[in-house]
């Protein structure tokens, strides 16, 4: 029983380094670069994390399945933030380029970019994780870390990209359609229109969850007893340094931030 | 209001075909249930009905007019449709106002909704519980009530997904009165169903759907005996039907029917001393 | 052994009206019951108390004995019942866990959960899917399997766990006839395998073709109790709002007052029963 499925995840096989690590490892990196992003102020520093991020997503080959994932809604992002920190941020700042009555303000666009940065930087490290961690995996690994079942369950169904989430929610849509409901026009109309299509996932899940704890009570997953796991995560022989190095980064990071030269 | 099918032919965007070249008219408020095996077509086919699909090719005609270019909202007020889940459409707090959430959204409102509302719930038998909130009632219980939200907007055509699942026989006994009162006045009744028995109790018309076409349509007294279609479409035909094509003679498909079919024939002795003495034996 | 309850009455938090009222029953090892009953009837009620989810899970108030194997379930912790007593859902998707992207991890899914030795699950889990004839899908994800395929995957699941019995609530409701047939055949093969089975079914005629003994229940009371003849020829069946097979119903139309023993349940022993001659020799 290996784990070889990767319908409904996000996962992207491959046999890189990156894959080959333990997950606690890969979270670890996860967790001292969303860090560092958040403690970092100057820009040159932010580049620096945002681009060390794609080179790992590269080593790992997963770089082309990140951008799928996420190019367009960076695109917009990117957009929306410039426009409106560069057109509508307070405070005098010197004009880095005149359209018409608009004018583009330099503190606002060096704001927007170390936000957008920021939020790359993010997006990358956890997507790191996601793309190249089985959710199983993930999940095993948390548990046998000493989490509650409860946190790798709630973790991993929310993770499952399961057709049938998706087959419901259009299920939903034909049938308040087919009972006259409007999804088009104006953008109260659409407001409105969303109650009948969210109240059924609302009340559907408040029903299913009662089943489904009864099935999971039913099947030992609250059991006390001490679980067996049929496949094994294995550490490479290279990630106890990788962890130190990781910590070491953290706390020069915070102290160059202290010095303020961050 | 005639439902006219011509040649459509419908492909998902996975590349499934789900209609191929299927061509049907279906006249003013005549009964029709649609049998087959799931993924035969047929869901797919009555989505067509109500815009909820467009054909890939060919075209739906509803009254007279190609329904290409109208909007779902407008075809609702042609076609009500009832899924077969009452959990993917139940949203207000109570069965009433769920009952009236087509009705309002066709533009009913004040006494003529009240009216559609009401007559709905009395025929379903559900009006007793108009206050309650409809996740407190049985699951067999929404679908009446999911069933009366369509019924209450009074199309000229009614389409049921599956209405007897999970119904005991009272339940399937209010859905069939429905059905009865609709077509009395003249109202077209669809139904997809896989429950044979309710299809010989209550439909005069069957099309059996396999493999994305039409492969039988015609009266139960017809299509139940064609045997290969049947069950090259995965279908049983009810037992009636079975001892009716065992024991030849005049067709029957209803238990009632075959009960006063064989009535004449049963034999002299009555059935209590043949018994006794087979007991005796 | 086996299961039996002794005068249980069960009524929900909450609610007024007893959902189980006095009911008296002994489950016999290997034996294969159908439960029939109008909604409301206590079908769902009486399964969770042979499962044990009540009185552990769902709350309200339980009187009467439930015994497994002379000791009373509430004294046996729910995961403990778990092994003995399986239980499968009318909705596969609310039994599958949702955490396991191949057929053969949810099957394992509760092993795992017991702490079972991984050859041990190794080995259960490859006979599950063997007996479910899922082997050839082992490595699919669930949520690409037909509707009768996942009803099967929930109970491999549960037969893995070894389980004495196996409930199930209405497991072919939202299934089309192919999907049905295959569930049936799969209680077919637990029952090969040794298993007490109860049913929970609306489809009248397959139950018929396929009980031992059927338990037919009026407003939580146990109506009457049988073989399936025995239930259907019975007066107080007719009240229960549930139908007869189609056979059974004719011959009572058609003037039957014979033993219960000998109520047609197929067009041949209906025949056979009134003398009619078939039209062609089969």
């Amino acid at each position: 029983m290996t784990v070889s499925g990767t319908s409904g995840t996000l996962f992207q096989a491959g046999a890189s380094f990156v894959h080959a690590a333990h997950p606690t490892t890969k979270l670890l990196y996860a967790v001292v670069t969303i860090a560092c992003s958040l403690v970092v102020t100057r820009l040159p520093f932010l580049a620096a994390l945002a681009l060390s991020v794609c080179v790992v997503l590269y080593l790992a080959g997963v770089w082309r399945a990140f951008l799928r994932a996420t190019a367009r809604y960076l695109v917009l992002l990117t957009f929306f933030l410039l426009v409106i920190q560069g057109l509508f941020r307070e405070g005098p700042s010197a004009v880095l380029l005149q359209i018409g009555p608009a004018s583009l303000k330099t503190a606002g666009v060096l704001f927007a970019a170390s936000m957008v940065l920021r939020i790359f930087t993010m997006v990358g490290a956890f997507l790191v994780v996601v793309l190249t961690t089985h959710p199983a995996d993930l999940v095993q690994a948390i548990e046998q870390a000493g989490a509650s079942p409860r946190v790798g369950y709630l973790l991993l169904a929310t993770l499952q990209l399961s057709p049938e989430m998706v087959e419901r929610a259009r299920r939903i849509i034909d049938a308040q359609r087919s009972r006259g409901l409007r999804t088009d026009g104006s953008l109260v109309m659409r407001f409105r229109g969303l109650v009948p299509l969210v109240g059924p996932l609302f009340y559907g899940s408040l029903m299913s969850v009662e089943a489904k704890a009864m099935a999971l009570t039913a099947r030992g997953f609250f059991t006390q007893r001490r679980k067996t796991w049929v496949r094994t995560l294995a550490h490479q022989p290279w990630e106890p340094a990788a962890r130190i190095a990781l910590g070491a980064v953290f706390v020069g990071v915070v102290v160059l931030r202290v010095l303020g030269w961050a | 209001m005639p439902i006219e099918v011509r040649q459509v032919s419908y492909a998902y965007a996975s590349g499934v075909r789900a209609l191929a070249d299927v061509s049907l008219r279906i006249g003013d408020g005549e009964r029709v249930a649609f049998v087959g095996q799931n993924g035969s077509g047929k869901t797919t086919l009555v989505k067509q009905f109500n815009g909820l699909l467009r054909p890939t090719s060919g075209s739906v005609w509803l009254g007279g007019a190609d329904i290409a270019t109208q909007r779902i909202s407008d075809l609702a007020r042609q076609v009500g449709f009832a899924f077969q889940n009452p959990d993917d459409q139940i949203f207000r707090n109570s069965v009433e106002s769920e009952v009236a959430f087509g009705p309002f959204n066709l533009g009913l409102r004040g006494a003529s909704l009240q009216a559609a509302v009401d007559e709905a719930l009395g025929a379903l038998e559900l009006a007793r519980w108009r206050d309650e909130h409809p996740y407190t009632l049985s699951y067999a219980a929404r679908k009446l009530v999911c069933i009366a939200g369509v019924a209450a907007m009074q199309t000229p055509v009614l389409v049921l997904d599956e209405p007897t699942t999970g119904q005991d026989r009272l339940g399937v006994e209010r859905i069939e009165h429905l059905l009865a009162a609709r077509s009395e006045r003249g109202t077209t009744v669809l139904v997809v169903t896989h429950d044979m028995a309710f299809v010989a109790r209550n439909f005069d018309r069957v099309i059996v759907m396999s493999a994305a076409q039409i492969h039988a349509d015609g009266a139960p007294s017809e299509v139940f005996w064609r045997d290969e279609v049947l069950s090259g479409a995965g279908l049983e035909p009810p037992p009636v039907v079975r001892l009716s094509q065992r024991l030849g003679g005049p067709r029957f498909w209803t238990v009632s029917g075959a009960a006063s079919a064989l009535q004449p024939r049963l034999p002299d002795r009555t059935s209590k001393s043949t018994l006794s003495e087979e007991a005796g034996t | 052994m086996g299961l039996t309850l002794t005068h249980v009455s069960f009524t929900y938090q909450g609610t007024a009206s007893k959902a189980i009222d006095d009911v008296s029953l002994d489950l016999q090892p290997g034996r294969f019951y159908g439960v029939v009953g109008a909604t409301g009837a206590g079908k769902s009620t009486l399964c969770h108390i042979f499962s044990g989810l009540i009185p552990h899970f769902l709350k309200g108030s339980l009187d009467g004995e439930v015994a497994l194997d002379g000791q009373p379930t509430s004294a046996i912790p729910i995961d403990e019942i778990a092994t003995r007593v399986g239980y499968v859902f009318q909705n596969p998707f609310d039994q599958l866990s949702h955490i396991t992207y191949r057929v053969d991890d949810e099957v394992a899914f509760g092993l795992q959960n017991f702490g079972l030795p991984r050859d041990e699950i190794v080995a259960r889990v490859t006979h599950a899917l063997e007996v479910l004839r899922l082997a050839d899908l082992r490595d699919r994800y669930p949520f690409h399997l037909s509707g009768g395929q996942l009803q099967r995957l929930a109970v491999a699941s549960v037969l893995a766990m070894s389980p004495d019995i196996v409930v199930m609530d209405e497991p072919t409701s939202q299934l089309d006839p192919q999907g049905t047939r295959e569930v049936f055949q799969a209680v077919a093969d637990l029952r090969a395998s040794g298993v007490t089975v109860v049913l929970v079914e609306h489809k009248v005629d397959l139950l018929a073709a396929h009980v031992d003994e059927l338990i037919a229940l009026g407003d939580g009371r146990v109506v009457c109790q049988g073989s399936p003849r025995a239930v259907f020829a019975s007066p107080v069946f007719g009240d229960l709002g549930v139908n007869r097979p189609q056979m059974a119903e004719l011959a009572l139309q058609l003037g039957f007052a014979g033993e219960a023993e000998a109520l047609p349940l197929s067009p041949t022993e209906l025949m056979k029963h009134y003398g009619f001659e078939a039209l062609h020799a089969d």
